[in-house]
């Protein structure tokens, strides 16, 4: 199983520039159609918790930099997304990173990181939506809503990447083939083996409780039964 | 009892034993050392290695993604051999002994290829002809440490790679490290070694010493006066000038070893990130130095003037035995083949490792397993022998006396005349290896024979073997095509790892 969509370089991505974009304006997309066919979502180990109700959370590895990363999956089958339907998304909570697209930071000349867009997103328009920037130039309080929420998501990205190395510096992390109800395999997945948390010696074991990462080790083990929810479609 | 031990040498053969020794002994409260000449520089031209050596390093607990970026590494699936037929006859000629075994799916082609000869035998019986053929990498950057998706040895830098095992031996194996010169040894009245002597530090009282010191073998060969039994009457070479030549940072890096016929040798040419090893093998009592140099510059493309080469004496042999008394040499102190199949740092961490698993805690232990040491030791060491002159004496080159002469009967020894005669009837196979333990089993007698087109007489078929066959053919076609489409550029792999690291698992 492999990710590819959002670490795609050749999408369109620029930082962006009132001279520039000074008309471009957010429309609105409370369906997330960017997502239709994003068959798994990166997440950060704060929503673990909540979003194990819902999707099985797993870990998988990047295609491109063989770094492991922890993703709610949303579907069995590459290229669709079964919580996606154009009435509305299929579940109460959604992963944070639905809410920054079509955006991301990219660090600027000084190195420091700054807006960027994906420009050829649908929820860009020069017509419709909410401005990004104020008619004298300046940035629009949407823009700079948009700008803390991203660096609020990117430490928590790389926290979450923390734990990620952790769990995998601890042994925990095991390559699984899944074998469904259906008699399907499922590849790639990454999973904590519930018997190997068990024998995880308590010095170790504090290390995780301490760093607040066992109720998200938890967390992923009860949305595993999730899985059964995408084999049914 | 035994409590201490102590290697003697800094050199590569000296750090793979400090380290096997360390793993194995330290937790057995044996205290390891090993003691460095600060004024012997060591050789540092092994650079080559077989798949063996994965799984030393993963037992040291060394870190592969570590291990990549501090010594140069680059990825080794193959040794290819150019030329190694006469040209006249063959035109350019070159072919692969590649690491994985040429039994796809468990099935021996080799009867069915001999019937039909259609191709080269190394694409016929494994997909990992393509992936070498296209450069590729033999993982991608999701394939965990360790693992492959075909086999793979590497390349290094091998004064790096020395440097790197001795930070993991010092710090992570708990291993002693002392610089100083042996100029003597005391012994006990049975023989037994106990303390070594050196100006530096005085002496240093042992209970068990590893050689490591080199060529020179100073404490097996000079202090114990265990004798080299030379085997250069069987295989011919005994020079070599080694260069080192720089490489474009965006060049692709072949992921196998090259090694080139000449005339009155043979030349070897191994990839790393940013350079070069070439060194041209040679027999002074056929090509002089001058036309020697000559030759490795032709090779390298007339550079040779701007860069400093080293002339290596290469005195082929080995010690009568390894292990005397409480004395075992490990490494070019045990004795040299001419690089061929890189069998230097093959032996010595095979030779280690052997050491550590069976080490012995007293003098009555010690004789036992000095005499199953030896006997192991020497006859991988006579089956190497054997299967480097084994490329020799199947080559039918008649360009120059050098070739011709590497055919004298007198040259081959018994047993491996026996087996080419058996050969020329039959392709080898599992039942003419009577060990468990060889270095080189029949799959890589299988590469060498139908790489060199041998003339083995074709084989009786049965309909449903060849039913067989053509499946598995189709299978290995399928999968050749499948590996050589998807893994990685060689040179963008070792970048990203580089860039990201491989993970565990």
């Amino acid at each position: 199983m492999t990710d590819d969509v959002f670490s795609d370089p050749t999408h369109d991505v620029q930082i962006l520039h009132a001279a520039r974009h000074g008309q471009l304006k957010l429309v609105p997309d409370p369906g997330f159609t960017h997502a239709a066919q994003e068959q798994m979502l990166p997440v950060v180990l704060a929503e673990f918790s909540q979003l194990a109700c819902e999707y099985p959370l797993v870990f998988v590895k990047n295609t491109e930099t063989g770094q492991l990363k922890a993703v709610a999956l949303t579907s069995l089958q590459a290229g669709h997304n079964l919580y996606y339907q154009p009435a509305g998304w299929r579940a109460a909570r959604v992963p944070q990173v639905l809410h920054q697209h079509p955006f991301t930071l990219l660090p600027d000349a000084a190195g420091q990181p700054v807006l960027a867009a994906l420009l050829s997103s649908s929820r860009l328009s020069s017509s419709a939506g909410e401005p990004l920037y104020q008619p004298d130039g300046s940035a629009s309080g949407l823009q700079q809503q948009l700008l803390g929420q991203l660096k609020r998501f990117l430490a928590q990205m790389q926290q979450t990447q923390l734990f990620v190395e952790k769990l995998s510096a601890l042994g925990l992390l095991t390559a699984q083939r899944l074998q469904l109800a259906d008699g399907q395999e499922i590849d790639g997945l990454y999973l904590v083996p519930a018997a190997k948390l068990s024998a995880l010696p308590a010095p170790e074991l504090q290390q995780l409780q301490q760093a607040g990462y066992l109720q998200a080790v938890y967390a992923h083990l009860i949305s595993l039964q999730h899985i059964e929810r995408l084999v049914r479609g | 009892m035994i409590k201490d031990v102590i290697v003697v040498g800094g050199g590569t053969a000296g750090w793979l034993c400090a380290n096997h020794l360390g793993q194995a002994l330290g937790a057995q409260g044996i205290r390891v050392t090993l003691l460095e000449s600060p004024t012997i520089p060591t050789i540092g031209v092994g650079e080559g290695t077989v798949p063996a050596i994965r799984q030393s390093l993963r037992k040291f607990g060394i870190s592969e993604t570590d291990f990549i970026r501090q010594c140069d590494v680059t990825f080794k699936q193959s040794i290819q051999f150019v030329n190694w037929l006469d040209t006249t006859r063959h035109g350019a000629n070159a072919y692969h002994h590649l690491f994985d075994v040429p039994l796809p799916y468990g099935v021996d082609l080799t009867a069915a290829w001999l019937a039909q000869r259609h191709g080269p035998y190394a694409g016929f019986v494994a997909p990992q002809q393509a992936v070498v053929d296209a450069l590729k990498a033999p993982k991608q950057i999701t394939t965990p440490e360790y693992q492959g998706l075909t086999s793979y040895a590497y390349h290094l830098d091998a004064r790096k790679f020395a440097g790197f095992l001795c930070q993991h031996a010092t710090t992570q194996l708990g291993v002693r490290h002392l610089r100083a010169d042996v100029v003597d040894v005391e012994r006990d009245a049975s023989g037994y070694i106990t303390a070594l002597l050196t100006p530096q530090l005085g002496r240093l009282a042992t209970d068990f010493v590893v050689d490591c010191s080199g060529f020179e073998a100073f404490i097996l060969g000079q202090k114990l006066g265990v004798p080299f039994i030379s085997r250069s009457d069987s295989l011919l070479t005994d020079t070599a000038l080694a260069v080192q030549v720089p490489t474009a940072l965006d060049a692709p890096i072949p992921p196998y070893t090259l090694a080139t016929a000449h005339q009155a040798g043979w030349i070897w040419d191994i990839h790393l990130t940013s350079r070069r090893g070439v060194g041209l093998v040679y027999s002074s009592a056929h090509l002089s130095e001058q036309a020697a140099c000559e030759k490795l510059d032709r090779y390298i493309g007339g550079q040779l003037a701007s860069l400093s080469f080293r002339k290596i004496p290469m005195r082929v042999g080995r010690r009568q035995q390894f292990w005397q008394h409480n004395c075992v040499a490990i490494g070019l102190a045990q004795g040299f083949v001419e690089p061929l199949e890189a069998t230097a740092i093959l032996m010595a961490d095979f030779s280690a490792d052997l050491l550590s698993k069976r080490f012995p805690r007293d003098r009555a232990e010690n004789e036992l397993l000095a005499a199953r040491f030896n006997q192991r030791v020497v006859h991988s060491w006579d089956q190497i022998l054997d299967f480097i002159k084994l490329h020799y004496c199947v080559s039918d080159r008649t360009d120059s006396q050098f070739w011709i002469d590497n055919r004298d009967s007198a040259t081959i020894s018994p047993a491996l005349a026996a087996r080419l005669a058996l050969w020329q009837s039959f392709p080898p196979g599992r039942d003419d290896f009577f060990s468990k333990f060889e270095i080189f089993d029949f799959e890589n007698f299988l590469y060498v024979l139908y790489g060199m087109q041998y003339p083995t007489r074709p084989q009786f078929c049965r309909p449903e073997y060849l039913q067989l066959v053509q499946q598995h053919r189709a299978r290995v076609q399928q999968q050749a095509a499948q590996l050589a489409e998807t893994l990685p550029e060689h040179r963008a792999l070792l970048e990203k790892i580089r860039q990201y690291g491989l993970q565990k698992i």
